[in-house]
């Protein structure tokens, strides 16, 4: 190879060494526009707590009431409100706590996955928890007559 | 073309390239950003739906419910029970600390024949959880008003809209 294809050689290559940061850089900033928003708009941790939270107020398994023919959401059935019914529900998994308050002429709370319900208190901590909270106003068969009362259920989950 | 030219224009390219990206991008976060809060939010109207309509067959005396009294209200022109009851119910139901909004209504051929509604100070929210908000900039709590409407018939087959519009803080 004689000097001047040699002097050539170098002279692209350092010509190209700007277009390669530039390059970089451009590819750096868009990566960085895209990812911003799509992560911060996400609530998967939220929207997963809501969709289990609607379960016990829709699915006869649950509390909602059945006659013979008919389930009907929103009505709760008292006698299905206890630990071993609420417990077969809810078989989400190990990290999300339950707690659950039915308000009618007096206040019974159940609390599903204990030890993670517990840690409702330190639902301030927004890094390693994820809480949703949501009160129904429901209907609940007491004899043949419908009654008012409200279902309070907060829930947590470990991230 | 000198090579110094051919950097410039290459460099110059690469710029235009990145703004054109940019703009597009801005046009796209902005329509995909409505998209995805529009799909969210539709799985909470399943908890709106609940607390509507357990609002309209709540029982009351004789054997009547909200429903039958939001009918004979509009035929008496009598809203005085239906606030009284409905104003009873949705205190009870949101609160002021976590769902300080909340507004039921009735409408006949888009006219509103009922209204009622939380005291509500919108001063101290934000009424949408957009990061673009800049009223974020003094408060991190904003409001997610989410509505939902049934159908009522009248006894003379006149269709009635009844709403549940309710506003909880979000953090």
């Amino acid at each position: 190879m004689n000097k001047k294809a040699q002097s050539d050689i170098s002279h692209e290559f350092i010509i190209w060494i700007p277009r390669i940061i530039v390059l970089v850089l451009a590819a750096g900033f868009v990566i960085f526009l895209v990812n911003i928003p799509i992560t911060k708009n996400f609530e998967i941790d939220k929207l997963q707590q809501d969709i289990l939270r609607q379960r016990f107020v829709y699915n006869e398994n649950c509390l909602a009431y059945k006659d013979e023919n008919n389930v009907y959401p929103g009505i709760i059935d008292k006698l299905k409100f206890n630990q071993l019914n609420l417990d077969n529900c809810f078989k989400a998994n190990d990290r999300v706590g339950v707690n659950l308050n039915l308000i009618t002429n007096d206040v019974k709370t159940i609390n599903l996955n204990k030890n993670v319900a517990e840690k409702l208190n330190f639902c301030f901590d927004t890094k390693h928890f994820a809480c949703t909270n949501y009160t129904y106003y429901i209907l609940f068969k007491d004899d043949k007559s419908l009654e008012r009362g409200l279902l309070n259920i907060a829930m947590v989950k470990l991230k | 073309m000198k090579k110094g030219e051919s950097a410039i224009t290459f460099v110059f390219s690469l710029i235009f390239i990145v703004a054109t990206i940019t703009i597009f991008y801005a046009l796209f976060s902005l329509s995909s950003l409505s998209n995805s809060e529009f799909r969210i939010n539709q799985i909470n109207l399943a908890d709106i739906q609940i607390n509507l309509v357990n609002y309209l067959r709540t029982p009351l005396q004789n054997n009547e419910n909200i429903a039958d009294l939001i009918v004979s209200s509009y035929y008496n022109d009598d809203y005085k029970k239906l606030q009284e009851v409905s104003g009873e119910i949705f205190n009870m139901v949101y609160d002021k600390e976590r769902c300080p909004l909340w507004n039921i209504k009735g409408e006949l051929d888009d006219k509103k024949f009922f209204e009622y509604e939380s005291k509500f100070d919108v001063r101290t929210y934000t009424l949408s959880p957009n990061p673009r908000n800049f009223i974020r900039l003094f408060t991190d709590k904003y409001i997610l008003p989410q509505e939902h409407s049934l159908d009522l018939i009248f006894p003379d087959n006149k269709k009635a809209k009844i709403t549940l519009e309710e506003g909880c803080i979000h953090e």
